[in-house]
């Protein structure tokens, strides 16, 4: 379990930062991710990409911490809530692009993001992940690296 | 993605990720300890607040259908004559009325709803719901440079009435844009909506009105078939026009409007032209030519120009992929 939590440790943290837009959360996640994995790798029946197993437990985690939370589900409607910049800043103290990545983007942009860079997943992976079509998947990706190329050329990040 | 762009992404979350491993591996093997969870037992006897939630039932039940007899259900005066699909990459569907008011308004995809998301256009007549959903693209970052395409599809039973929807349309649109300083393309076509037509949107997760758009490419373009709908669905209005802007018969059927410059800045020759620049060599070094417009295997789901070339003393054919738009040149492997 060691081995795989320096593997991928990223790619979970990213993904639940990316949905949550909280460390401290995202901290959580992470940790009950891989937990998860640990409890259910056994009944785990490969079918397509491990890759896809682990965004599916996460996912759920992070559902239910949003049901917990008595949150509006992130799943159906986009968080209209913005956090308080000063606080974010705390939490990605001395990462102003990652900052500027979670104010910037929306969150569906983030999690697209999230996956397809970091986890490397593939535009028809993500879809199937989110159900989503793929010429969504494709429309975010392209819009939030837009959006992100005008960030970093603006703020000479 | 340019390369450092996706490394700063990277390095950003890596940099924020916490290295608990001992925590992490410490959870994973406190869970061998817990007992497996018990199933909760069935609650026994008589529970009061059962039979409360019953007999609350029963009641709305019952006032349920009193209502429902006393009150006849209003019957619709109005029904759908038209239907107006509007593709950027939001994809939504207008119902009209026969006095071009709309009756629905639905999102075809997340994008969709998003743009919908606080907009209430029924019963709004078509003019004011275009200026309201444009509107609304443009403030969400749609129809910009990048984006500047848009397919807008007529479904309506007589070919006279869909011909002056398309021509309606399409002028008011490009208003639109004037008044806004939107520079835009706009593929007006008439849909003629069959059971198939509706499967095949489902299937792959599109509009039935860019579906219509997806069969007339994979017509004009000789090396395309059926097979390739899948992923011409994934492209965008913008990189399909760009696509069907190419086609060797550039006149439009009458069921079609095409409005502003959705030409591609760098086309087949231009591209040819850019690639023997960047090898030092003359078209006279050109043994065959068999470039041409289609899909990129070096970017996903992007039209690109496809050279390939073989020289003069050549055995094997060189083929490069270069940009629609800035004309940027990648090499591929040799075929």
């Amino acid at each position: 379990m060691g081995a795989l939590y320096d593997l991928i440790r990223t790619d979970v943290f990213a993904y639940a930062l990316s949905k949550t837009k909280s460390k401290h959360d995202a901290d959580d996640i992470t940790q009950d991710t891989f937990v998860q994995i640990f409890r259910y790798a056994k009944s785990y029946v490969p079918k397509g990409k491990p890759m896809a197993w682990i965004v599916t437990i996460e996912l759920n985690l992070i559902r239910k911490r949003f049901r917990q939370q008595e949150r509006i589900d992130p799943f159906e409607v986009e968080l209209e809530k913005k956090p308080d910049p000063t606080d974010l800043a705390a939490e990605v103290v001395g990462n102003a692009f990652l900052k500027e990545l979670l104010m910037t983007l929306s969150e569906r942009e983030r999690e697209v993001v999230a996956l397809r860079v970091v986890w490397g997943l593939k535009h028809r992976e993500i879809a199937r992940a989110l159900g989503s079509p793929l010429a969504t998947v494709l429309s975010q990706y392209n819009r939030a690296v837009q959006k992100l190329k005008r960030t970093v050329k603006e703020k000479q990040l | 993605l340019k390369q450092d762009l996706k490394q700063k992404i990277i390095s950003a979350y890596e940099s924020a990720a916490p290295n608990e491993r001992e925590r992490v591996v410490a959870a994973c093997e406190a869970t061998r300890q817990e007992p497996a969870p018990k199933k909760p037992e069935k609650a026994r006897g008589f529970s009061l607040m059962k039979l409360v939630a019953v007999m609350s039932c029963l009641v709305l039940f019952g006032i349920g259908i009193l209502v429902g007899h006393l009150i006849p259900a209003p019957t619709p005066d109005r029904t759908a004559q038209t239907r107006v699909f509007l593709d950027v990459n939001p994809s939504i569907v207008l119902t009209l009325d026969e006095d071009d008011r709309v009756l629905t308004c639905t999102a075809e995809n997340d994008d969709g709803k998003e743009i919908l998301e606080g907009l209430e256009l029924e019963g709004v007549a078509l003019k004011t719901s275009l200026n309201a959903i444009v509107g609304a693209l443009h403030v969400n970052g749609y129809l910009t440079v990048d984006d500047s395409s848009m397919l807008v599809s007529v479904e309506n039973a007589s070919e006279k009435r869909t011909s002056e929807f398309l021509t309606e349309i399409t002028a008011e649109v490009n208003k639109i844009f004037a008044s806004s300083e939107i520079e835009c393309a706009i593929i007006a076509q008439a849909v003629i909506g069959s059971k198939e037509l509706a499967e095949k949107a489902k299937a792959n997760g599109i509009s039935v009105g860019k579906m219509r758009f997806l069969e007339k490419v994979v017509d004009a373009f000789e090396h395309f078939t059926s097979d390739d709908i899948t992923s011409l669905a994934a492209l965008s209005i913008r990189d399909l026009t760009l696509l069907y802007a190419q086609r060797e018969d550039v006149g439009t059927d009458g069921d079609e409007i095409v409005s502003g410059s959705v030409s591609a800045t760098v086309g087949k020759e231009e591209a040819v032209e850019r690639v023997l620049i960047a090898l030092g060599r003359s078209e006279n070094e050109v043994l065959l030519n068999l470039s041409y417009v289609g899909l990129s295997t070096q970017h996903a789901f992007k039209v690109v120009n496809v050279v390939v070339l073989m020289f003069f003393g050549d055995t094997e054919l060189s083929v490069y992929e270069v940009d629609c738009v800035t004309g940027e040149i990648t090499a591929r492997e040799a075929a």
